[in-house]
């Protein structure tokens, strides 16, 4: 991770110095001068001026003029003057020689070529291998659709019989449902039928049973009021000995009882 | 406490006294007269009993029905005590369990037997007899009369009734004729 961050990071620096040479350069060359160093040279028109023209009214003595005429005379020819041979390996001369360029150019493509191999290749591999899966997913997207694409066109062919299926499978359903909805209601009707006659049985035996009831209770009624009205003295004696006739047969259950309950 | 639990040590104490004093049977025949005022009679239970009324006034009440029945010094103690404790509510129970002790002091067994209608003493004294006969004791009747039972006699005699009266059988005509549902 250190080397790989240590290797980027002199990546970055000798591209720095790359765009600073290549800026440096660019500022020789708007000066004008040449490769492999030399003066600059001057341009001829800004030079090449006729003595004559260049007399002022202000000038006092011939010799100046002359003077100056020389110099412009030499600075128009050095002007003119082919330029100077190309500067391979002499060190002594202004300007850098053009060899030591060439080995500052190669010892910097070797520094590219040594620390941005790896990351280069390792990019390329994992922009090689994204490509690969996007054209893979593409592929596979494509089949898709297309196998979508013949589904739905099958669908669309048979449209017809499936529309036919299903509406026969909706009549069978419905019939169905119906057979499913009469029968529930027959088991149902059945049903209340059974428990109307049920509770009609059960009223009528309640009825039965109060009128037995209140006959008898009636008919008890009756009898106790009768014998009340009817009962003499006589009648009191005679069953009074009747009662100790009872008492006095070994088995008398029939009239005994404990307090509290029957026995 | 129960009022029979506090009826009952009232008349084990009175039986006591009683048969110290030796005048248990006329201290039973006072305590069951005194029993037979306090039931028949409401405006007798009102005035014991009102919290309203004066205690000088309750004893003063029992006091003069005391003197009218001619109460033994004994009774008339025992009947104010109550009156003072508060208790003269438990006066029919204390006659009921003295009278049972007195009985069971003595070996009698009281027959209560209930008529339609009042019948001959002869009557009374065979009955008395048969019930002696089965019971193998001496037996005391009490001789009650209820029109409801229509005719016939109804005999109970500690824990049981012997009942031959009509209005029984016409219940028992009624049960078996009524459908058991």
């Amino acid at each position: 991770m250190n080397r790989r961050v240590a290797r980027v990071a002199m990546l970055v620096a000798m591209v720095a110095v790359t765009g600073w040479s290549v800026w440096a350069m660019a500022q020789g060359g708007m000066q004008g001068r040449g490769p492999g160093g030399g003066p600059p040279r001057r341009e001829a028109a800004a030079v090449a001026v006729p003595p004559a023209d260049r007399k002022e009214p202000g000038k006092e003595s011939a010799d100046e003029a002359r003077k100056e005429a020389m110099e412009a005379a030499r600075e128009a020819e050095e002007a003119n003057a082919p330029p100077d041979d190309i500067n391979w390996t002499d060190f002594g001369r202004e300007g850098t020689p053009y060899i030591a360029l060439c080995v500052n150019f190669g010892i910097l493509i070797a520094g590219f070529y040594y620390f941005g191999k790896k990351p280069v290749a390792v990019a390329l591999k994992a922009r090689r291998d994204t490509i690969a899966k996007e054209i893979e997913e593409a592929q596979r997207m494509r089949k898709e659709a297309e196998k979508r694409a013949k589904h739905y066109q099958a669908k669309l062919a048979h449209l017809e019989d499936e529309v036919k299926t299903t509406r026969e499978a909706l009549v069978r359903a419905g019939e169905a449902e119906r057979e499913r909805i009469v029968t529930e209601a027959e088991a149902k009707a059945e049903r209340m039928h059974r428990d109307a006659q049920f509770m009609v049985e059960q009223e009528l035996k309640q009825l039965r049973h109060d009128l037995q009831r209140d006959t008898v209770e009636a008919a008890i009624a009756a009898a106790e009021e009768l014998l009340k009205k009817r009962v003499t003295q006589a009648d009191q004696e005679r069953l009074a000995e009747d009662y100790l006739a009872d008492l006095a047969r070994p088995g008398m259950q029939s009239m005994t009882k404990s307090v509290g309950g029957t026995s | 406490m129960s009022v029979q639990i506090v009826a009952r040590r009232y008349a084990q104490a009175l039986l006591e006294l009683g048969v110290e004093a030796g005048t248990l049977e006329m201290l039973v025949e006072q305590f069951t007269t005194l029993a037979g005022a306090w039931d028949t009679s409401h405006d007798l239970r009102n005035a014991l009993e009102n919290p309203l009324v004066a205690h000088e006034a309750k004893r003063a009440v029992m006091d003069e029905l005391c003197t009218q029945l001619g109460a033994s010094p004994l009774t008339r103690n025992a009947v104010k005590m109550l009156i003072d404790r508060r208790r003269i509510q438990v006066l029919p129970y204390v006659a009921q369990y003295l009278r049972e002790l007195a009985d069971k002091r003595r070996g009698v067994l009281r027959a209560e037997v209930t008529t339609a209608a009042p019948l001959s003493d002869a009557y009374y004294a065979r009955l008395q007899a048969q019930l002696e006969k089965m019971t193998g004791q001496k037996v005391v009747v009490d001789r009650r009369t209820d029109p409801t039972l229509v005719a016939g006699v109804v005999t109970r005699i500690g824990d049981r009734i012997l009942d031959g009266s009509l209005r029984t059988r016409l219940t028992s005509l009624r049960d078996a004729l009524l459908p058991t549902n």
